[in-house]
């Protein structure tokens, strides 16, 4: 294809989106783990058992008689046509000893040619006939190692003497392929449950026929044991060998017929001699008898006389004694007298010690007083003195500072007049310079005037100079005028022109000359006038001279004056300063002053206080002192008088001891002759008692041999009726003698070998319901990613349509993306599921079953079904939302698909929540309605962890509850005693008796307990039958109560209760018969009642229902014991071991142990679902985080460039997640509990009832975990957010 | 001083082994109150500078300084603060949250910053009194703008940032917006800078910086700008 260009695509695609492609890769491979691993688990099972099984050539086909088997019916089933091998074998039954406990064991034969070959785990199988292999509980529970060594006993029934060695060395543990389960059978031996299993050598036993045939067929070691076509091929077989069976039933009763009527004919013989022999023997005895008799009257009168003689001599030495003993007491008082005086003297003298002891320290201690007293007392009054001298200097100092305050006011006051006359002077020299500046103003504008009145008066001068020269000129002209005008007169005159003629020739001229004298005059009238002017003006100008001048001086003179103001003013100013200065310093000092008188006040007033103090102390101390004195004048005259009386005491003492002495010598004197005379007493007696001895051995003797001899003829009588009575019995079971029958087993038989195939199916329940939630969410998780990726792909698809590109070459990249992604998951999920899921799975249950390895297997058709499943989701998801992508136009495609719009949603019609919530909850809410699919998304992948989560602790939950609730609740009893076979009275009266010596146990009850098989139509198992006298006995043993509404049920004497698993696997109600087999007994009873119950099956009853349904009457055979915790049960229980009724004791605290241990098995299928669990939340969480912040990138950005810190930008995505997470966690609380209800009673084990409730601490743990995943996941794309590039938010729409 | 200062800024770029160099040397001013349309063509560098003065990506060398304040060489958390303080961006794209009406889209920038104006006003003055209730979705392109611009003025911010604002609109609604944003800064005196590629806006805009390969070409200031509805282009 030359489509490279796409795969390259396709790669780079992976490649770019590597946690989109893992997380589709890490669902695929979970859901497809899960799915393999549980569905593979059931196979495993039963192959790894099948392979063991081949292992250890476990029989096929197992024959059993009621009557042995023999060599002849081995040979004829080894003719038999499809026979590999056929073998005999010896199983019997037998109590194991050594070590510190005892256990019921089945003893099983080794086979020479390996059949049924052990599993050995520890040592070596036997080799000789004195060592045996073991079961590991064996030794755990003996106490024993390999080497050890163990007997077993086979008690007195039905496997008496069938072993020749009873004694064997431990050479090695191991299981036997017979028994797979923990459960070992029954036995008549012990407490009836079978705890292990013994392996021998054939020859260890002693029997003349085989128990069992186990037969190897031809063609069946190739074929799965737990397949239908090994079934049939066994089946076939024994259809075969029923053939031969009648035939060898007969042979072997005939046989066993001869071999016992001829016994029968034996004992007849040997009880006829023993008859006769008994009788000789007991009238030789009865001879002798009668000798001894007389000989024992003779002894008797000899011993009486000896004793009236020895009568007389005790009487004497009686009075000597009394004598004596009353001299004892006189002088064993007056030494008590003596000693009491003694010691009260002794008494005095240590009290005197001590008073004077007393009385020195007292005196010491008063002279110290005084001393610290007169001490005290002088630094009292120097302290006085020094606070008189403080208080003295601070008056002073106090005189002082106000002395001070007062100069400092006047100063202050001085100061302030000092100020305010510089103020004064001041103001009035500011005044005087401003006067003065005035007066220089107007003096100047004077002289200015001046000045200009002298230049205008220098001017006038000048004109009127000028003027007055005109006018001389003038004056001369007219003059000369004058002058001409006369001459003219004259000339006119003379020439004749008369005076008047001539004065009219010249009166023009001389009118002329006339008005200009007159102007002249005018003239010279104005220059005089000016003249006058001018002269005044002279006169004012000298006179405005002289004022200036006198102003001038007058202002030199202020000057001058004001110059003085202002160095005087200066000066004061000086002067001020430094007074202000000097007040300021006396101020600083002053409060300085203040400061130190306040701080001497405080310290004199400390000072006064302290020394108050002290005084009252003197005082004080005075007055102990004088009462110290007065007391050690008293104790001083007292100690006096005791002298005295001492010294009396002691005086008086000494007189009182040789009294004594005295009388001590007396008495001894007396006893040692009364000693004496005893001696010849005790001789005579001792003589006395050895003949009385002798003369009772003799009768005592005699009356032995008389019993001895009644004792064995009615020995000789009983015996021989026994005999008889025996061989008669013989004779009778030989003539009803029954015909042998053989029972012809295979496989399917083995309690263990069923169950573990019931128990591997269960698993493979299990395999349907996780993986199918599994499936679903991881499905969703696909769809929607692909979703997303084809989304965000559509311009490309688009731009691939545009070129040419078809449909199917554009699919093919998104459909190749999913495959690779899914196939890939799906290979990891194989390998891993394939081997880790059954791994563990197929661990756990060797915990209940005993079987080595782990096979593990691979099945094509499983595998190839989990992948296509897991393929097709995915790719299918792909196609779907690629398919409609393709389905639109290149050009729609290239076009941004339009968001999705926003809506209101329908909250919002609900003002009275809407308004309420804040700004970014309803932005949440309508975020949460507008991606539907992811809303529904998210709640189902998280509901569904929380239901995974919720069935796994639920899962513990019901396994660990079963132990409180069985063994707290429902059978609270603490231990169970059985009893040993046949007791007589006395040893049920000497039980009695030591149950109620027992202060610690608080009930006991007998009881009837015992193995059973329990049947109905349909099924049949294993169970135990509890029957009591009167129901009211189990009261606080056991309580009967329905599980769901604990109603408490009745036991009723004409049926049986049944236990609540046991009536659901038998398929019975309540008024349905029960069929009952126990040992030979069988019998049917109705059931009136269903009880909770936890663990194994029970039917409990009546003895009357039992007699009415079997016609026997059962005989109490345990007793229920019930004490408190705290009780010392150790001792209680070997105190009670020690009866010999006793047969054996089971603690219910070791029944909760191997309950919990077998139930401990189940944790790491729940480890498995918790894992799994977190894995699927964590995958949904961080697929659906992720498309989240994806497919809202660019509103991410914005809100960033927007300026959304970090935490607000994750609040705003986090809140809807939280917000989904929370309502996922309530549908998954639902579901959790439907899951786990449905789930307990699939992974049930037959014999148990798992508890029907998860508690609530599991609902609890489950929701934080998913909390927990929540935040993990919440924290992980938080990271993610905070890398979003605002650049997005420019981009164009895509 | 002026309001906004770029001193030879830088921003280079790391492209797998490429260093790009989107912006080699640029520096100019803008004072407070002023219209400013940087123009330049495509690749020219106008969405680097856009970035760096709006807080979106920090300088490789250089100063940025805005109201006094030096925003080169703050942390993303300063960054973070300056952007929501101070800069109020108008996207070519609007950039409403779909998922909110055009109120809540203006609340949505007001809930986070020191002293917005209130929401109602902000579309009062936008013209968009009557639509405050719609989504997105239901508002025309210009209406949308115009609730990108009421959000972005809502914030009260020292700087209106717009990148391409009429770029997806037609014609008529574009000089709309731009007289919009016109009166914006005349009646508000709020500082606008308008960054296109399209020379036709620049008489409108009081300084003019075009920009070419990384580098400052010209800055011309415009003492008379031409309103908007003589612009033609």
């Amino acid at each position: 294809m030359s489509k490279k260009a796409l795969n390259t695509d396709l790669f780079r695609e992976i490649r770019n989106t590597r946690s989109r492609f893992c997380s589709i890769l890490i669902l695929v491979t979970v859901a497809v783990c899960f799915l393999f691993g549980l569905r593979m688990a059931a196979p495993d099972m039963k192959a790894s058992m099948d392979a063991y099984l081949d292992d250890q050539e476990l029989m096929d086909v197992h024959v059993m008689s009621t009557m042995g088997l023999t060599q002849e019916d081995v040979d004829a089933v080894a003719e038999t046509e499809g026979t590999l091998q056929a073998e005999g074998a010896y199983v019997v039954d037998a109590l194991a000893n050594g070590g510190v406990d005892t256990m019921t064991v089945k003893v099983l034969s080794l086979s020479e040619n390996g059949i049924n070959q052990p599993y050995v785990t520890e040592g070596r199988l036997p080799q000789a006939a004195d060592e045996c292999l073991v079961e590991e509980n064996v030794l755990s529970t003996m106490g024993l190692e390999i080497g050890d060594t163990i007997t077993l006993d086979t008690g007195t029934g039905s496997y008496e003497d069938t072993l020749g060695v009873t004694t064997f060395t431990i050479v090695g543990t191991g299981t036997s392929p017979l028994y797979v389960s923990m459960s070992r059978g029954t036995s008549t031996l012990g407490n009836g449950s079978v705890s292990a299993i013994v392996v021998l050598t054939e020859d260890a036993f002693d029997m003349d026929y085989y128990t069992d045939i186990y037969i190897r067929t031809q063609g069946t070691a190739e074929l799965n044991t737990y397949e239908d076509d090994y079934t049939a091929l066994v089946e076939e077989y024994t259809q075969r060998l029923e053939l031969i069976q009648a035939e060898r039933e007969e042979a072997r009763t005939e046989e066993l017929r001869g071999e016992a009527q001829e016994e029968i004919d034996d004992a007849w013989a040997e009880y006829y001699d023993a008859e006769a022999e008994a009788q000789e023997e007991l009238d030789d005895a009865a001879a002798e008898l009668d000798d001894a008799a007389r000989e024992l009257a003779d002894g008797w009168q000899e011993y009486e006389d000896g004793l009236s003689d020895l009568a007389d001599a005790r009487q004497e030495i009686a009075d000597g004694r009394a004598e004596l003993a009353d001299a004892y007491t006189t002088l064993t008082e007056g030494e008590a007298d003596y000693a009491d005086g003694l010691a009260e003297y002794q008494d005095g003298e240590a009290a005197y010690a001590d008073g004077l002891a007393e009385y020195q320290d007292g005196e010491a201690a008063y002279a110290d007083g005084l001393a610290q007293y007169e001490a005290g007392k002088a630094t009292y009054e120097e302290s006085l003195a020094e606070y008189e001298a403080g208080e003295a200097a601070y008056e002073a100092a106090l005189a002082e500072y106000e002395a001070g305050e007062t100069a400092y006011a006047d100063g202050l006051a001085q100061y302030e007049a000092g100020e305010a006359a510089y103020a004064d002077g001041l103001a009035q020299y500011e005044a005087g310079e401003a006067a003065y500046a005035d007066g220089l103003a107007q003096y100047e504008a004077g002289e200015t005037a001046y000045a200009q009145g002298l230049a205008q008066y220098e001017a006038g001068l000048a004109e009127y100079e000028a003027g007055l020269e005109q006018y001389q000129t003038g004056v001369s002209a007219y003059e000369t005028a004058a002058a001409a005008l006369e001459q003219q007169r004259q000339s006119l005159i003379d020439s004749g022109y008369s005076d008047e003629e001539a004065d009219a020739l010249l009166a023009d001229a001389q009118a002329e000359l006339d008005s200009t004298w007159t102007a002249l005059e005018r003239t010279r009238a104005t220059l005089e006038e000016s003249k006058a002017v001018l002269d005044g003006t002279a006169a004012t100008l000298e006179a405005s001279r002289a004022q200036l001048d006198g102003t001038k001086t007058t202002l030199e003179a202020s000057r001058t004056q004001l110059d003085e103001t202002k160095t005087t003013l200066e000066a004061s100013r000086v002067q001020l300063d430094e007074t202000a200065a000097t007040l300021e310093a006396s101020r600083t000092q002053l409060d300085e002053g203040k400061a130190t008188l306040e701080a001497s006040r405080a310290q004199l007033d400390d000072a006064k206080s302290q020394l108050d103090d002290a005084a009252a102390e003197l005082e004080s101390s005075r007055a102990i002192l004088e009462s110290s004195r007065a007391e050690l004048d008293s104790a001083k005259a007292t100690l006096k008088s005791s002298r005295a009386q001492l010294d009396d005491a002691k005086a008086e003492l000494a007189d009182a001891r040789q009294e004594l002495d005295d009388g001590w010598a007396d008495y001894y004197d007396g006893l040692d002759e009364l000693a004496q005379g005893e001696q010849e007493i005790a001789d005579g007696e001792s003589e006395l008692a050895d003949a009385y001895t002798e003369l009772t051995d003799g009768e005592s003797e005699y009356a032995d041999g008389l019993q001895e001899y009644a004792d064995a003829r009615a020995e000789a009588d009983e015996e021989l009726a026994d005999a008889r009575q025996e061989i008669e019995d013989a004779q009778a079971e030989v003539d009803d003698m029954a015909s042998a029958e053989w029972y012809i087993l295979d496989r399917t038989d083995n309690t263990g070998f069923a169950s573990y195939e019931q128990d591997a199916e269960r698993m493979g329940n299990l395999a349907t319901l996780f993986p199918t939630v599994f499936f679903l969410v991881a499905a969703l998780v696909c769809l929607t990613t692909m979703t997303r990726m084809v989304d965000e792909q559509r311009v490309q698809i688009g731009g691939l349509k545009a070129l040419g590109y078809s449909r199917g070459d554009i699919a093919r990249k998104y459909v190749g993306y999913g495959l690779i992604a899914s196939l890939t998951g799906s290979v990891i999920g194989l390998i891993l599921g394939g081997i880790g899921i059954p791994w563990v799975i197929v661990s756990c249950w060797k915990v209940m079953y005993d079987y080595p390895g782990v096979v593990l297997t691979f099945s094509w058709p499983t595998a190839l079904g989990c992948v296509a499943a897991a393929v097709g989701c995915c790719t299918l998801a792909v196609l779907a939302s690629a398919l409609s992508a393709l389905r639109a136009t290149p050009a729609a495609l290239m076009r941004p698909k339009a968001p999705q719009a926003g809506k209101r949603v329908w909250l919002e019609h609900i003002p009275f929540i809407w308004k309420r919530l804040s700004f970014s909850y309803k932005v949440t809410v309508r975020n949460l309605f507008r991606y539907k699919k992811r809303l529904w998304m998210t709640v189902i992948g998280i509901a569904g962890c929380t239901g995974l989560i919720i069935t796994g602790f639920g899962l513990r939950d019901s396994i660990m509850d079963i132990l409180s609730l069985q063994y707290d609740d429902v059978s609270p009893y603490s231990a169970i005693l059985y009893l040993g076979s046949d007791l007589t009275d006395e040893e049920g009266q000497e039980l009695e008796t030591a149950l109620s010596d027992e202060e610690e146990l608080e009930r006991y009850a007998y009881v009837y307990l015992n193995t059973v098989t329990l049947e109905s139509d349909t099924y049949s198992l294993s169970g135990n039958i509890l029957a009591v006298e009167d129901p009211e006995d189990l009261d606080g043993f056991w309580d009967f109560h329905d599980r769901i509404t604990q109603e408490p049920v009745e036991m009723q004497s004409d049926g049986a209760l049944v236990s609540e698993k046991t009536a659901t696997l038998l398929g019975l109600e309540v008024g349905d018969a029960i069929t009952i087999v126990n040992g030979d007994d069988r019998g049917t009873v109705t059931i009136t009642g269903i009880v909770e119950n936890y663990v194994q099956h029970y039917v409990y009853l009546t003895k009357d229902a039992y007699e009415a349904a079997f016609g026997v009457r059962l005989e109490d055979a345990e007793v229920l014991l019930s004490y408190g915790d705290d009780a010392d049960w150790e001792e209680m229980g070997s105190r009670l071991l020690e009866l010999d009724s006793v047969a054996g004791i089971y603690y219910m605290t070791e029944a909760r142990e191997t309950v919990r241990n077998q139930l401990d098995g189940v944790y790491p299928a729940v480890i498995i679902i918790i894992c799994g669990a977190a894995v699927l939340a964590f995958v949904v969480l961080y697929n659906l985080s992720s498309i989240n912040i994806t497919e809202r990138q660019r509103e991410l950005a914005t809100l960033r460039v927007l300026g959304f810190r970090d935490k607000e930008m994750r609040d705003y995505v986090f809140r809807e997640n939280i917000i989904l997470t929370l309502i996922g966690i309530a549908f998954g609380l639902v579901l959790g509990k439907a899951l786990h209800s449905y789930l307990i009673t699939t992974v049930e084990v037959e014999s148990v009832m798992f508890g029907r409730t998860a508690q609530p601490m599991s609902y609890i743990l489950s929701v934080a975990l998913t909390l927990l995943f929540a935040l993990l996941v919440n924290w992980v794309a938080g990271r993610r957010l905070e890398k979003i590039d605002m650049v997005e938010s420019l981009k164009t729409v895509e | 001083m002026s309001y906004i200062e770029l001193r030879h800024v830088s921003k280079r770029y790391q492209m797998g082994e490429v260093e790009i160099l989107a912006v080699a040397d640029i520096s100019f001013t803008v004072e407070k109150g002023e219209f400013v349309v940087i123009v330049g063509p495509s690749g020219a560098g106008k969405t680097t500078v856009l970035n760096l003065l709006g807080g979106m990506d920090s300088c490789s060398g250089g100063e940025i300084i805005v109201d006094g304040q030096t925003v080169s060489g703050s942390t993303a958390r300063q960054l973070t603060e300056y952007r929501r303080h101070d800069i109020g961006f108008v996207f070519q794209f609007y950039n409403l949250v779909q998922n909110l009406t055009a109120l809540e889209n203006v609340e949505l920038a007001a809930q986070i910053c020191r002293d917005p104006l209130p929401a109602e006003d902000v579309l009062r003055r936008v013209g968009l009194e009557d639509r405050m209730g719609n989504f997105p979705a239901q508002l025309s392109g210009g209406e949308q703008q115009r609730v990108a611009i009421a959000r972005a003025l809502a914030k009260n911010p020292k700087l209106l940032l717009c990148d391409e604002p009429t770029g997806a609109l037609d014609y008529v609604t574009g000089k709309q917006i731009l007289q919009l944003l016109q009166d914006t800064c005349r009646k508000h005196g709020m500082t606008v800078v308008v960054i296109t590629h399209n020379s036709a806006l620049t008489p409108m805009a009081d300084r003019v910086i075009r920009i070419r390969s990384g580098k400052v070409a010209s800055i011309v200031t415009n003492d008379h700008p031409t309103p908007v509805e003589q612009i033609e282009w």
